[in-house]
């Protein structure tokens, strides 16, 4: 994040707002303007669902680290709901609770030693701390499943409302999703953003001017690992049926590149890329393996020719289209943005 | 009481000694200069005493406090702040949001009054910025205020630095080497900086191979090479002494 | 526990490790070098593999030729993915080269299930019959396998450590910009690391595959086995890849015979996690930054 972000937003504020309000319109009005079409609903749970994850990744990214066991909190989520309703009779009401408190436990305990590594070795040791996640699901049967899984993880009832219903879960997922973007944006807005920018950018520094590292590189892995698990909770009652292996590093792979596709520097980027790509993804699931070749093509065009991401693109229009503006501010951007400025 | 007392603070890499069996005190208020050739420890001992490293043997205090093991974001917080030889700073920050992130010692941070923006929090975000802008324009930054730090001059980014430093608020500022690759009328105007900060009650460490600069400002010059102190003194003493001179070898780093 | 699965274990881990051994070094010379994160190493080595089943087994042409190829046309890939993918990412953050070779996973792990199919194949043994040890049965295969593998391990050795261009390698892992101020052409030696490092990697997936057998999913758990092999004997260092390799290639060797694959994995990687933790540049590595 730098400070250009805002200045953009904030030269044209009545448009921002319109905008806005249009969006959330949209946003609600949405199963009514698709006549409630089943599969249409279906992809967008799942467009929130990537938002969701992708969106607590990020938060970990600020801070500089890429964590490939975020699915796997994802699924420590799902499986305490998944158990608490399955042993213990017990709602998702409960469950996402239940979900977010253990996998904020074992995230706290697991990234006291994790961020004591660095850069390279710390996505190795995050892959290892999402294998074993994964694995500890597939060997105990008795209790998790095993490699099979748990079945009719059955959605929870509000009074009258019955969230078997389509049009009901995506409410819930919508909701969950603008909880979780709208604690990242306010997070990453305000000092503890500066703070762990501050950190990405150069750690050495941050903790010369008294900022606690570790402190706040635990502080972000647990919060970002919780609202995993919390989008975990949802995920297993709606699909009702999880296994291991939907919790396993490619998942926290498929993150990343909504990330990266997306962008890096604002929370607006894994909105965007989660919400492009897992389209994109529904869009090609008839061509199988290809739609995976086409994944890596598009992750390579955008690492190469779009280093920004699609969060870049309205940056690039204008730079393109109208005259640079006069203050250096926004024209030293907009040259880093063709990454004249990085080294 | 000294404000920082090193006593016999040894600090070795492997087999390589950089630091070995240091003496050294700081009295309050001081301008000290850290002199001595390239690779004799100069650098490391400010890494030992922010806390990048923790020495191989010996003990260090401040104010009386056993410092030897903290770690730099502790140290920081009892008042010690040091500048960096390479240029150091949030390179896609602002000059303003740079300053701004070295006031976090020094104001109220509570992540759920920041999360939910509560008054108070509003209140203190704004206190900062005044503090921020004062030290700003105390280092004469103001017109670069909403520059990204990559952007500016080299001398600048060297002032950016210390005014970080100075955002934390320190007892005792140690600047690493602030005039490399400054012309003479921008040392002159460091000189007088450092005065002016030493004024406002700050105590001064100064690595500095500029001997102009290093005589001219510092009231008391230790020397090291090898690790070792080999002289202490005001800067006449230093000028005169011969083992000072051996060590420099021909006076290529004689700039005076 | 008897002799005879003592020795057969062991002589099945010292194969094992000779093969893992490549293929860490191969990883561990293109880290070493360009200081970027090569996620599809083990595609690499998958593509080695089916190279020399489509030249042995289908179009039946010589075995050792085919070994061979398979080096050089990896080489030349390599060097390939280097120039176009990699070279424009140099000094950007390592995240870059993670995605692009995280997308050359998806690309060419799905193009190989598209091509060759999801079934298991092997490469067919190139030589028959075998000796016996304490009971134990130790194929000529394996034994030209052991030793051809040690041979090109040597090879590196020599290459790394007497040639002229084995010194440029190393200059420039350890310091870029002092090697190119000295006029070492950083450009070439880049890509000749990467195609060497992709070399080596499929000459072990044409070895592995021989050994036991091919299948387009291979090439992940191979990367698994390589990083956990690089971290733990350092990055960048190469002894360290073949110490590395031979405990990885002895522990998979001794729990996939005596404990359930499942909780050797576990056991695995809880090790890789505490051997981070505590020892955050791996066993022999040293801090880099």
């Amino acid at each position: 994040m730098n400070d250009n972000s805002t200045a953009r937003l904030r030269r044209s504020p009545l448009l921002a707002v319109l905008l806005w309000v249009i969006g959330v319109t949209l946003l609600l009005a949405f199963p009514f303007i698709i006549s409630q079409e089943s599969y249409i609903l279906h992809v967008a749970i799942v467009v929130f669902f990537n938002i969701c994850l992708a969106t607590s990744m990020w938060l970990i990214w600020s801070l500089g680290f890429v964590s490939f066991a975020h699915a796997g909190f994802m699924g420590i989520g799902a499986y305490t709901s998944a158990l608490f309703l399955l042993r213990l009779g017990l709602p998702l009401w409960v469950g996402v609770w239940a979900g977010a408190l253990v996998g904020a436990v074992i995230a706290l305990v697991v990234s006291l030693p994790l961020m004591r590594t660095r850069a390279v070795y710390f996505f190795m040791a995050s892959w290892a701390v999402g294998e074993v996640i994964k694995r500890i699901f597939a060997y105990y049967r008795s209790f998790f499943g095993g490699w099979e899984g748990l079945f009719k993880i059955m959605p929870p009832k509000l009074g009258p409302i019955d969230f078997a219903n389509r049009t009901a879960y995506y409410y819930l997922a919508m909701a969950l999703m603008v909880l979780i973007v709208l604690a990242v944006y306010r997070m990453n807005k305000t000092r503890t953003g500066w703070i762990f920018w501050s950190i990405h950018e150069a750690e050495v520094l941050s903790s010369h001017v008294g900022i606690h590292a570790l402190k706040y590189k635990v502080a972000a892995f647990t919060i970002a690992s919780t609202l995993a698990a919390m989008t975990g909770a949802l995920y297993a009652h709606y699909h009702m049926y999880i296994n291991p292996r939907s919790f396993d590093i490619w998942a926290s792979e498929f993150a990343l590149v909504h990330i990266i596709v997306g962008g890096l520097s604002t929370v607006a980027g894994p909105v965007l890329g989660a919400t492009f790509l897992t389209i994109v993804d529904e869009l090609l699931r008839p061509t199988e393996f290809y739609r995976i070749i086409i994944f890596g093509v598009i992750l390579i065009l955008t690492v190469l020719f779009l280093p920004g991401g699609l969060e870049s693109i309205p940056r690039r229009i204008r730079a393109r289209f109208w005259r640079l503006p006069d203050d250096k501010e926004n024209q030293k951007s907009i040259l880093k943005a063709f990454g004249k400025g990085r080294k | 009481m000294a404000l920082l007392d090193i006593q016999k603070v040894s600090m070795h890499f492997g087999g390589l000694k950089a630091i070995q069996n240091l003496d050294f005190t700081l009295k309050q208020g001081e301008i000290r200069g850290l002199i001595g050739p390239n690779g004799a420890g100069k650098t490391t001992l400010y890494n030992v005493i922010s806390g990048v490293y923790i020495p191989t043997y010996g003990k260090f205090f401040f104010k009386g406090q056993d410092i030897t093991k903290l770690r730099p974001h502790a140290t920081a917080k009892l008042g010690i702040i040091r500048t960096f030889q390479a240029v150091t700073l949030f390179k896609h920050f602002t000059v303003l949001r740079n300053v701004l992130v070295g006031c976090h010692l020094n104001s109220h941070y509570s992540f759920f009054g920041s999360l939910f923006g509560t008054p108070g929090s509003t209140r203190h975000e704004r206190e900062n910025e005044v503090k921020a802008m004062e030290i700003i324009e105390f280092m004469g930054l103001a017109r670069y205020r909403d520059e990204l730090a990559m952007n500016l001059p080299h001398g600048h980014q060297r002032a950016l630095g210390i005014s970080i430093a100075l955002a934390g608020q320190p007892q005792l500022l140690m600047l690493d080497e602030p005039v490399t690759g400054m012309n003479t009328e921008e040392s002159a105007a460091m000189m007088k900086l450092i005065q002016k900060i030493r004024d406002r009650g700050i105590t001064i460490l100064l690595i500095e191979h500029d001997m102009k600069v290093v005589m001219g400002v510092c009231e008391k010059i230790t020397v090291l090479n090898f690790g070792e102190k080999i002289a202490e003194g005001t800067p006449e003493e230093i000028q005169k002494n011969p083992d000072v001179h051996e060590a420099y070898l021909g006076g290529e780093n004689y700039v005076a | 526990m008897t002799l005879q699965l003592i020795v057969q274990m062991a002589i099945t881990g010292v194969t094992l490790g000779l093969i893992y051994g490549l293929i860490a070094i191969g990883l561990t010379l293109i880290f070493g070098v360009m200081r970027i994160i090569q996620y599809a190493h083990g595609e690499i080595y998958m593509l080695g593999a089916y190279f020399l089943y489509y030249w042995f087994d289908k179009w039946h042409l010589p075995y050792w030729a085919g070994f061979v190829m398979s080096a050089v046309v990896i080489f030349f890939f390599g060097a390939g993915l280097q120039l176009l993918l990699f070279r424009p990412l140099h000094g950007k953050d390592m995240l870059y080269s993670l995605a692009v070779s995280l997308a050359l996973i998806f690309i060419i792990s799905s193009a190989g299930i598209i091509a060759f199919g999801a079934v298991i194949r092997g490469i067919s043994s190139f030589v028959t019959g075998q000796i016996r040890i304490a009971g134990a049965e130790w194929t000529y295969e394996r034994m030209v396998i052991a030793g051809i593998s040690l041979v090109l391990i040597i090879a590196l050795w020599f290459l790394l450590q007497r040639t002229k261009i084995g010194l440029a390698m190393r200059a420039v892992a350890e310091d870029p910009e002092t090697s190119s101020l000295q006029g070492i052409n950083n450009r070439r030696i880049h890509w000749v690391a990467m195609g060497l490092g992709s070399a080596l990697s499929a000459m072990a997936g044409c070895l592995m595959g021989t050994l036991m057998f091919i299948v387009p999913s291979m090439g992940f758990l191979a990367t698994i086995k390589a990083f956990m092999i690089v971290i733990m004997g350092g990055l960048g260092s190469v002894p360290g890849a073949l110490v590395g390799g031979f405990v990885i290639g002895f522990i998979d060797s001794f729990l996939t015979t005596l404990a359930t694959s499942e909780l050797a994995y576990i056991i695995g990687f809880v090790t890789i996690f505490v051997i981070l933790v505590f020892k955050p540049s791996g066993l022999f590595g040293q801090a880099w930054e």
